[in-house]
């Protein structure tokens, strides 16, 4: 072991008051600092997940076409427009391929062909409008975990039957097993049997989204044989883009990703990063002024120590080894014991604030308080706040302290 | 002269206090022999310390030249004065300056570990062997401050020869003890001048230091007289 670091730890052993004192104010740092990172953390988790839990995570779609020109000018130019409204539905040919080559590709979870549009569902006098999705049967809870959230009924249908969200449904008055008839942008109509009702903790869902199976979806919105996109969950969702952009070079078709969808979602969690960063960056910050602050005393307080180690043939680097050898040591201690703290104080809050219903009433995750993060700061930011008293330290002069 | 150990020609040491320098050495001319045991005599303020610490390389001269075991100091680099030091001079202070939060044993280890000998039990013998010779062994894992003025002084001592260096300079090394602690530690001193073959370079105003030395060199005023 060089001599340095002996010094600094007998230092730091000796010391002992100071030293408890300057450690646990690095531990309070870094208990802040994780805590911080946890909650941050946790929260972002917890809001994506209520985010894309009802969405797909990359969605597959034919690509908007540009029109074609019939006619060229040598020496004019061709303007071309599509009036809105008059494209052609969208049709996936070949999906079921399609399928197969995405399920093949690595990351991807659950992928799901469906056919999708607007519809009407009619109870006596009241018309509601709703989302219809008709997918292949046992593929309804691929992308909303309707079988999770089922509060009556099966998830699992076949033609002719029907899923609805629970304030739908309490809209309605209806129940499982009651008939309502749907109506859709194409003009079709057809009674269908409602088979579930699902609550998904999303209000929107619940009262919007109507999930039906693909025959009935294809005949409802004129799409005989075809879908008009294919939907996929993945095991990165914030690899998302990557996975679009792949799946786009490989079907030919449009990828678009819950990222690129949910841009507000984003920004605010960005904004609530950047916020804990805020707070990170000031318990550091007391940390380095804290250990600076202590080692300068100490520095002060063994001015004759070190004159003597200078006499003694010990140079100026040593002794400023010795103080940033201390400094480093003491955010490494202090650190490991504050990450320590700073875990179990998250565990209790998620324990303390657990709901009767088993959730959690703050969205911390202890398992995200970037612990290993948070060591690595402090160690390098108590080591450069020891060089400041190591530079004294080291120009202290030998001759003033003997004559002293 | 093979057995010089150390050569001071023509010291002169000036220090600015803001615009008016004051000269405390003005010319000193010296010679030491190896294991010579010679005393350094002169009122307060005559120049001794700043000669002492001229010669122990903490201090450079203003103009003038040191020669210690044949090396001129004055073609040193900062680096090297360090590591000179710790090889070939040895520190003995009127309070003593041991290193508190160590044992006897750790502060007479202390010098040997910036040369960084890989044999830190070799090391550690020595510095068993070394309180054994000044009379410590039952008091080495004592802290210093466990220890009475004239056991504290004798463990400096025992620091100071653990590199066996070629010059030690006191600086009043019985001015702190009782009459009897002081006459152990000068008695102490003297054997190991000549057991070790040593130069010792004692300033003091003891007269019994003067009365056991080879030789005086008294300074008055910056000059020897």
């Amino acid at each position: 072991m060089p001599f340095e670091l002996r010094v600094a730890l007998r230092y730091i052993r000796s010391g002992r008051l100071q030293s408890a004192l300057i450690l646990s104010g690095v531990s309070v740092g870094i208990v802040v600092f994780t805590f911080m990172a946890a909650l941050i953390n946790g929260l972002a988790v917890t809001l994506t997940n209520d985010v894309i839990g009802n969405l797909a995570h990359v969605r597959l779609q034919p690509a908007p076409r540009d029109p074609q020109a019939l006619i060229t000018a040598a020496d004019a130019r061709v303007l071309l427009a599509v009036q809105r409204g008059n494209e052609p539905r969208a049709r996936i040919d070949g999906w079921s391929e399609i399928v197969r080559q995405v399920e093949a590709t690595p990351g991807v979870v659950r992928v799901a062909a469906s056919v999708s549009g607007s519809g009407f569902i009619q109870r006596g006098e009241r018309i509601l409008p709703v989302q219809l999705t008709g997918y292949e049967p046992g593929r309804e809870s691929a992308m909303i975990d309707v079988a999770s959230g089922l509060v009556r009924g099966t998830a699992s249908i076949g033609p002719g039957d029907m899923l609805v969200g629970v304030t739908l449904a309490e809209e309605l008055g209806v129940t499982t097993g009651q008939r309502l008839r749907v109506r859709t942008d194409r003009g079709r109509e057809r009674a269908l049997i409602i088979r579930g009702i699902f609550d998904v903790r999303n209000a929107a869902a619940n009262e919007r989204i109507a999930i039906t199976d693909l025959a009935t979806a294809q005949g409802l919105f004129d799409a005989a044989g075809t879908v008009s996109r294919i939907e996929l969950k993945v095991v990165d969702v914030f690899a998302a883009p990557a996975m679009a952009d792949r799946l786009e070079a490989q079907t030919g078709l449009e990828g678009v990703d819950w990222i690129e969808e949910n841009a507000r979602l984003q920004d605010a969690l960005r904004a609530q990063g950047s916020t804990g960063d805020l707070v990170k960056f000031f318990a550091v910050l007391l940390i380095i002024i804290a250990v600076t602050s202590q080692l300068l005393l100490s520095v002060l307080r063994r001015k004759s120590e070190i004159g003597i180690m200078r006499s003694m043939g010990v140079s100026r680097a040593s002794v400023t080894w010795i103080f940033v050898l201390q400094g480093s040591l003491i955010g490494l201690i202090g650190s490991l014991s504050g990450a320590a703290a700073g875990y179990a104080f998250a565990q209790l809050l998620t324990i303390v604030t657990r709901r009767p219903d088993g959730t959690l009433g703050l969205p911390i995750d202890p398992a995200l308080g970037e612990y290993g993060l948070a060591i690595g700061i402090a160690t390098v930011a108590s080591a450069l706040a020891a060089l400041l008293p190591a530079r004294v330290a080291s120009a202290v002069d030998p001759v003033e302290v003997i004559q002293q | 002269m093979t057995d010089l150990a150390l050569r001071a020609t023509g010291l002169v040491k000036t220090f600015t206090d803001g615009e008016t320098p004051t000269e405390v050495l003005k010319g000193l001319d010296l010679e030491f022999r190896r294991g010579e045991f010679v005393a350094l005599m002169g009122p307060s303020g005559s120049g001794k310390s700043t000669l002492l610490a001229i010669l122990g390389t903490l201090l450079r001269p203003t103009s003038g030249e040191v020669e210690l075991v044949g090396r001129r100091l004055s073609t040193l680099e900062e680096r090297e004065v360090t590591r000179f030091r710790n090889r070939h001079i040895g520190f003995v202070f009127q309070f003593h300056h041991l290193l508190p939060d160590f044992t006897a044993l750790e502060n007479v280890v202390f010098p040997a570990l910036p040369k960084r000998s890989g044999e830190p039990e070799k090391d550690r013998a020595r510095a068993v062997e070394l309180l054994r010779r000044v009379g410590l062994e039952d008091r080495m894992d004592f802290r210093t401050n466990k220890l009475s003025g004239g056991q504290q002084q004798r463990v400096a001592i025992a620091r100071a020869i653990m590199n066996s260096p070629d010059i030690i300079l006191a600086d009043e090394p019985t001015g702190n003890l009782d009459r009897e602690n002081g006459a152990v530690v000068l008695a102490l001193m003297r054997e190991l001048c000549a057991e070790l073959g040593t130069l010792f370079l004692i300033s003091t105003h003891d007269d019994a230091i003067a009365g056991t030395s080879d030789r005086i060199v008294r300074i008055l005023d910056g000059r020897l007289v």
